[in-house]
This record gives C-alpha cells, sequence and structure tokens, in this order.
C-alpha cells in the first residue's frame, strides 16, 4: 500500500470528522450532530463514496448515525463518538506539532 | 483520560430520554466510550485539546508560524542573489576589459566556467526564492478561504438553518485537514528542491573558494579596491548561506519527524478501518 493511498483516506477520514465535530463547534454539552447530507456536502464527496467511509468508520467506531424523527419525515444524523474524536484530536496535534 | 468528554456524551443521551430514534449501528457496540488505555501518539502525561475551537486555534497558530518561516526561507536568499549579480558583472567585467587586475579572458584570465557558476547559483536561488513566494501566495488564499469559512454560523445543522443560509451552496469548502495536508504536500516537493539546493551550495563553496584563491594569485594590486570588495562580500555571503543550510536544515528535520508520526498514525487509522479497499 503506498503511503499516498492511506494519505487520501485519511483526509477523507479526518474531513469526515472535522464535519461532525464542527457542527458541535457552539454547543459544550449538547451534541446535535449533522445531518448525513450536509456532512457529504461539506465534505464534497459522491454518496457512494461517503456511504463506504461512513460504514468503516462506523464499523472501527468513530461515528454513530441515528434516525431522527422530523415533522413527517426521518432525517439520519451523524455523530462522533469520542474514539473518533480522540483520532481527530491525535491528527491535529500531530500536524500542529503540539508533541515533542 | 477523556472522561470529562465521555460524561457530556452519556449526558447528552440521558438528557433526551424521549427522544425516538433507530440506532443504526451494531447493537454490539461500544461506541460512547473511549478506551483509556489507548495509545497516544505522544507521552501519556500531555494533556488533549478539548474543543473545536482550541483545535482550530492551535492549527492556525500552526499555519502562521509555517507563514513565517516561508517568509523568511525565501527573502534570505536575496541577499545571495544579489552577491551573485555581483559577481557575475564583476566576472563579465573581466571578460571585457583588457587591462583588468585578473586579466582578460583569452589570457589566462576567469574561465567560462567561472563565469558560468554564479550565473547558475543565481538561477538557482531565484527559482527557490520565486517558488517559496508562490507557494506562500496560494496558502495565504488558502487561509484567507478556510478562515472566512470558518467565521459563518454553523449552517449544517438543520435543514432550516439551510435554507436561510447566506452562503452559496457552490462555494468551496476547505477543513483544517485539508489545509494540513497542503502543507505537507508542499514539505514534500521543498524537500526535493532542497536536497538539489544542497548540492548546488556544496559546488558553490568550491567554486568561490577556487574564485578567491585564483584572484589573489593573478592580480597585480592585491589592495585594489574591487578585488577586496569581491573577497569581503563572497565570504560573507557564504557564511550566510551557511547559517541558513542550518536554518533549514533543522526545519525539514522537524518535518521528517513529523512525516514519520503521519504516516504512523495514518496506517493505524487505516487498519481500524479494516483491511478491505474502500
Amino acid at each position: 500500500m503506498s503511503p499516498s493511498k492511506y494519505r487520501s483516506t485519511n483526509l477523507i477520514i479526518q474531513t469526515i470528522l472535522e464535519g461532525i465535530i464542527r457542527a458541535d463547534k457552539n454547543h459544550t454539552l449538547i451534541k446535535e450532530g449533522i445531518v448525513k447530507s450536509h456532512l457529504i456536502q461539506y465534505c464534497g464527496l459522491k454518496s457512494v463514496t461517503a456511504e463506504k467511509y461512513f460504514y468503516k468508520m462506523i464499523k472501527a467506531e468513530y461515528i454513530e448515525m441515528i434516525k431522527e424523527p422530523w415533522g413527517d419525515r426521518e432525517v439520519t444524523k451523524v455523530f462522533i463518538t469520542p474514539k473518533g474524536e480522540q483520532r481527530y484530536n491525535w491528527f491535529v496535534q500531530i500536524n500542529a506539532e503540539l508533541e515533542n | 483520560m477523556r472522561t470529562d468528554s465521555n460524561n457530556k456524551w452519556k449526558e447528552s443521551d440521558e438528557s433526551n430520554p424521549s427522544r425516538e430514534s433507530t440506532n443504526l449501528n451494531s447493537p454490539n457496540s461500544n461506541s460512547s466510550s473511549a478506551n483509556p488505555n489507548s495509545q497516544s501518539p505522544n507521552n501519556e502525561n500531555a494533556s488533549t485539546l478539548s474543543s473545536f475551537k482550541q483545535m482550530e486555534d492551535y492549527g492556525i497558530l500552526y499555519l502562521k508560524k509555517q507563514r513565517k518561516y516561508l517568509i523568511f526561507s525565501a527573502i534570505f536568499p536575496i541577499f545571495s542573489i544579489l552577491i551573485q549579480i555581483f559577481n557575475i558583472f564583476f566576472i563579465m567585467g573581466q571578460f571585457m576589459v583588457e587591462n583588468a587586475p585578473m586579466g582578460h579572458m583569452n589570457h589566462g584570465g576567469p574561465s567560462l566556467f567561472d563565469l558560468l557558476s554564479p550565473s547558475f547559483v543565481f538561477l538557482l536561488l531565484s527559482f527557490i526564492a520565486l517558488l517559496k513566494f508562490l507557494i506562500l501566495k496560494k496558502w495565504d488564499s488558502l487561509i484567507n478561504l478556510y478562515l472566512r469559512h470558518s467565521s459563518l454560523p454553523s449552517k449544517f445543522t438543520s435543514e432550516k438553518d439551510q435554507a436561510t443560509s447566506e452562503v452559496s451552496q457552490n462555494s468551496r469548502n476547505i477543513s483544517l485537514a485539508g489545509l494540513f495536508y497542503e502543507i505537507i504536500d508542499t514539505m514534500l516537493r521543498l524537500r526535493s528542491v532542497f536536497i538539489i539546493f544542497n548540492i548546488i551550495f556544496i559546488f558553490s563553496l568550491q567554486w568561490v573558494f577556487r574564485f578567491i584563491i585564483m584572484v589573489v594569485q593573478v592580480t597585480s594590486d592585491p589592495y585594489s579596491r574591487n578585488i577586496l570588495f569581491f573577497n569581503i562580500i563572497n565570504p560573507i555571503g557564504e557564511l550566510s548561506m551557511i547559517i541558513y543550510l542550518i536554518v533549514e536544515w533543522r526545519q525539514f528535520l522537524q518535518w521528517n519527524k513529523k512525516l514519520v508520526k503521519l504516516e504512523n498514525f495514518e496506517k493505524r487509522v487505516y487498519s481500524e478501518l479494516g483491511e478491505s479497499e474502500l
């Protein structure tokens, strides 16, 4: 596996995690999550590709998906797990050289 | 390790007991608690960044720090470029003037090699400085785009908010992760250029040393002002280039360490996501 393949995968993963964390930027106690379609739009991915990544990330326990009622309809919301948040945290720390 | 965020996560679930929702995850998943024994990339006592705002602030601070480094490393070669311009004119002067102290070109004076060497070094330094300025300009536009985007109110929490959003749906989104990877791509390109620069520097060091010796040997007036100026300015230039190289080496060694950590992190994430192709 070439480093570029890891890199391109990780870029998408971290962008997805960032999209979810950013949605909760102004909320400290209540996690509101982000609507799935909005997250896909934020990441600039095709739906098929995004679904594949979401599936993998749910299996890896980085995110959760919950269907919520929205009037007569249902929306799927994506929430980040502490493990996902931790992974994003590590990513920022490595890149911002916050560790020795 | 992240017990406060674990509690917040549990609190949010407990505070809405009446929320009817369908959990799409596997019923056996234990996603709401982090493994406190999981290995972190840093030592166990390092503090974690508790909110996205903090992460963003650190990220932007790092980008600004890299920007300052880029400005320094782009401006500094200009000093060497000026010295090389002086060398070129000086050599050309020797080439053209018959009774020049170093002798005319056809009478055992500076060779074509001596004429081309400062030109070659000058061109390479100009290219490096120009490349860094172009990268700087690109980073500036990306960072401004990111800051403009991040200062907007969150538009992704509900469809109702989206309908009233002031942001065009076609505007390009740049994430902090995207910015970080932009830096890494730049670093990899600059690293290749830096290796070439080191080779050229060794070459230019030999040339300057050889030329100074030649100047001392052939001149009939060792106290001539031109030669003295040449013999002062070039060693100063070479010394400053050595200092510049030390700074650059330090920067690239730090970057290499970061790249290794990042690669290990990427492999770990990839393995956690599973072995199959995405």
